[in-house]
């Protein structure tokens, strides 16, 4: 494929007022730039391959109509992970019908949910059988709690964001977000307080 | 100070927030804490292993599939095909009314006395509508 532009240099903004002004080839490097971000978002939130790509094409079709509304000099990323992470959140709560919260725990703790299914978290099918079981074991941590307090552990810690990023793509107070996090904090604390040391952290830690 | 009152300063040093007066009392709180102490390495522990996750790729063709949506959806800019179709009713509805028209017309021929002035005013009419039509 010939590259006519190089895009290297313009910032996620300026590419965002390109796309908002019909240049298709500006929004290509967007989603070339934001694709593992915010399929990988949508995955952790889903637990599911399929569904978590069919919510991110729909996230980005949903990015490029809302661009008119796209104001100059507001910062792309948090506006992008916010149109994503609502879209995740209907998806959550029209699947799982109106009996659960989003909010609340959706287990006790310790319990196993009765007909919970097994997340699919993996990118690709044969990294399962390399996958260390601690990944495993965190990873379903994660998905047991409420989705609006994985998204803030997801967004503060995969994507290293501040906590006034996360109030921007959330909508939440500052305070909210604070105690939330707190919150969920709390949450894997205990869950991961089990697992034994090494596996998925040896990695973080050695790279 | 209490531990719960020191919940927030903790998080924010965990995360590296707080500024030098609030980490120094975070950290002379951890000192004599061990509740704290244990509570922090926990949290840290959560950030290390969460940010340790194996990174997430999109699937293959991913922003191929996406951006061939986009350049579909924008090569029909919408406003124009609102005006189209806007249009395309606009010329449909004055057909139907020229075809409405010439049927009544032609009942009034058809049912109408021979030589009346209705019959005589309906032909003449039908002859511009149809001239109309059949331009
Ligand atoms: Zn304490």
């Amino acid at each position: 494929m010939s590259v006519a532009r190089s895009w290297a240099g313009l910032p996620d903004e300026k590419l965002a007022e390109l796309s908002a002004a019909g240049d298709t080839d500006a929004f290509a490097e967007l989603v070339r730039r934001y694709q593992d971000r915010l399929y990988g978002l949508a995955l952790r939130l889903t637990g599911d391959r399929q569904e978590a790509e069919d919510v991110a094409q729909e996230a980005f079709i949903n990015i490029f109509r809302a661009l008119g509304r796209y104001r100059r000099g507001e910062r792309f990323a948090p506006w992008a992970y916010k149109i994503t992470s609502n879209l995740c959140i209907d998806h959550l709560r029209r699947r799982r019908g109106q009996v659960v919260s989003l909010d609340a725990p959706s287990g006790a703790d310790g319990e196993e949910d009765e007909q919970r299914p097994i997340p699919d978290w993996s990118s690709s099918p044969e990294k399962v059988v390399l996958e260390q079981e601690g990944e495993q074991q965190v990873l379903q941590a994660i998905d047991e709690l409420p989705p609006n307090y994985r998204l803030v552990v997801l967004l503060r810690h995969v994507d290293d964001m501040t906590y006034d990023d996360i109030a921007a793509v959330t909508g939440l107070p500052l305070g909210t977000v604070k105690n939330r996090l707190f919150r969920a904090r709390e949450m894997l604390r205990r869950k991961l307080s089990h697992l034994r040391q090494g596996t998925a952290e040896a990695r973080s830690v050695s790279t | 100070m209490s531990c719960a009152d020191l919940m927030e300063t903790l998080q924010m040093y965990v995360d590296g927030t707080t500024d030098p007066e609030e980490s120094r009392r975070a950290e002379d709180h951890l000192a004599e804490c061990e509740d704290c102490r244990h509570r922090v390495e926990g949290w840290r522990r959560v950030a290390r292993v969460v940010a340790g996750l194996e990174p997430v790729m999109a699937p293959e063709g991913f922003a191929d599939r996406v951006m061939e949506s986009i350049r579909r959806e924008a090569a029909v800019p919408r406003r124009v095909a609102i005006h189209d179709s806007h249009e395309s009713l606009t010329v449909s509805w004055t057909w139907a009314a020229a075809a409405g028209l010439m049927i009544a017309l032609g009942l009034v021929l058809w049912l109408g006395p021979e030589g009346s002035a209705a019959a005589n005013v309906a032909r003449g009419l039908l002859q511009f509508l149809a001239s109309l039509l059949g331009r």
